[in-house]
């Protein structure tokens, strides 16, 4: 998979950064690359998540360690 | 299209529960349930209605105020119960490591939370849900103005963090 | 229970010492060094926190999310809770009260005027700043959050200020407390604020973004 993965670092931030930050990010993603967002906040996993599927875009969630998360969207 | 989103999202929640954050994850309206019922114990076994910034009053608490200690003795345990469940749930982390422009931001933002609560007559559960709940016209009017800070924060949030 | 709470069977007799014996150990050394009393208080406490924290109850990030985003799932439930809240108090005003001999809800309204305006709106704003409410900012507090306790500093400061002038502001601006049963009589009163908050409900529910 030779994707271009543009990252997001989230970790520290809390709301309601997290989701400001991701619709950018996703908004200015352009075709063919990935999005890496790490964070470590429970709020934005659920309030992601949920941003993600209402823009019907695919995502993997991975727990790095006990909780951080990596979610991976492909545009 | 409808139908494969509706699939998807079968296949989020299967991928979900083998995550630890989704183990034992309540919903909002679950959680909306449970509190009315904690609040209404709450109202039982204190004869008040459940408020927060009642047991932040510095003055109130060195004065060995009982009504103040109770209050802050339910805060505290609001920050035991959560930490019991997010260990539960094998999520507990130290977090929040955010940079001294955020630390003064939301520094700011708690001053404000305790300075109106005192002056409108309560904080969110207290002056907003409870308000509301006990028939009483401050909650509504305190409520709307909320909804008013909360859409102009808003606002200023995305300026501020764009 | 434990498969519920994530756990496996083989991992039970380890489980049960620091999710039981742990917890029930504290709660001894309370009741005898803090109290009963203290103890129900943190027990209240603590069930309030676990819901909160298990359903991540959170008015600021649910309101902004309406306002930024236009997402009424947290909306709808705070209704829930409203109208769940309202009926448990008008049962315990009819029934409860007196038996109980505790204060009738009458004497819990607080007076309305323009000083509860401009506490909402600051509130309001103060919640986007801080990026949690009260209980929200505690509950974040237990998840380990760091942030927070600046906050809660911030709170700290700004209530025991608050609490200096808030007899000044209602001198200001204080009027005579408006409680709805008293003008409506009870039935009434019970039916249209059921009324209101279905509606809302409905309203939310329903509405085209």
């Amino acid at each position: 998979m030779n994707r271009e993965v543009k990252k997001l670092d989230l970790v520290g931030e809390v709301c309601p950064v997290p989701l400001i930050k991701t619709e950018k990010a996703i908004n200015n993603l352009s075709r063919g690359k990935s999005l890496e967002i790490v964070t470590d906040h429970t709020q934005a996993v659920r309030n992601i998540m949920e941003f993600l599927d209402d823009r019907s875009l695919e995502f993997e969630i991975e727990e790095l360690k006990a909780g951080i998360w990596q979610i991976e969207v492909d545009s | 299209m409808a139908e494969s989103n509706i699939n998807r999202q079968d296949e989020r929640n299967n991928k979900d529960e083998r995550l630890s954050f989704a183990a034992g994850k309540f919903s909002y309206k679950t959680g909306a349930v449970l509190l009315a019922a904690v609040n209404i114990l709450i109202l039982l076994f204190t004869g008040r209605l459940w408020g927060i910034t009642g047991g932040f009053v510095l003055t109130d608490l060195f004065q060995i105020n009982f009504p103040a200690l109770e209050v802050l003795a339910i805060n505290s345990g609001v920050v035991l119960g959560s930490f019991y469940s997010i260990k539960l749930s094998g999520n507990f982390r130290f977090r929040g490591f955010c940079t001294l422009r955020r630390g003064i931001l939301v520094f700011a933002g708690g001053l404000l939370m305790g300075y109106s609560a005192q002056i409108a007559g309560g904080c969110n559960i207290r002056a907003m849900v409870n308000g509301v709940s006990s028939f009483s016209l401050h909650g509504v009017i305190f409520t709307l103005s909320v909804f008013l800070g909360v859409y102009f924060g808003s606002r200023l949030a995305r300026k501020l963090y764009s | 229970m434990w498969l519920f709470c994530g756990y496996s069977e083989e991992v039970f007799p380890i489980a049960f010492k620091s999710k039981i014996l742990y917890p029930l150990i504290f709660f001894g050394l309370v009741s005898i060094f803090l109290g009963l009393n203290i103890l129900i208080f943190l027990l209240l406490g603590g069930l309030a926190g676990f819901i909160l924290q298990r359903s991540n109850f959170c008015f600021a990030s649910g309101l902004t999310n309406f306002f930024m985003f236009g997402k009424t799932k947290f909306l709808l439930a705070v209704i829930l809770l409203l109208i769940l809240s309202s009926a448990g108090f008008i049962f315990y005003e009819l029934f409860l009260a007196e038996f109980l001999s505790l204060a009738g809800l009458a004497n819990t309204a607080v007076s309305p005027g323009l000083h509860t305006v401009l506490g909402g709106f600051l509130f309001g704003l103060g919640m986007t700043l801080a990026g949690s409410c009260v209980v929200g900012m505690l509950m974040r507090i237990g998840e380990g959050s760091v942030t927070f306790i600046i906050v809660l500093a911030g709170v700290l400061t700004g209530s025991s200020f608050g609490s200096l002038h808030s007899g000044w502001w209602q001198e200001l601006f204080g009027a005579e407390s408006i409680y709805l049963p008293p003008l409506l009589g009870w039935p009434a009163a019970a039916v249209f604020q059921a009324g209101m908050l279905a509606a809302l409900y409905m309203y939310f529910r329903f509405r085209k973004n």
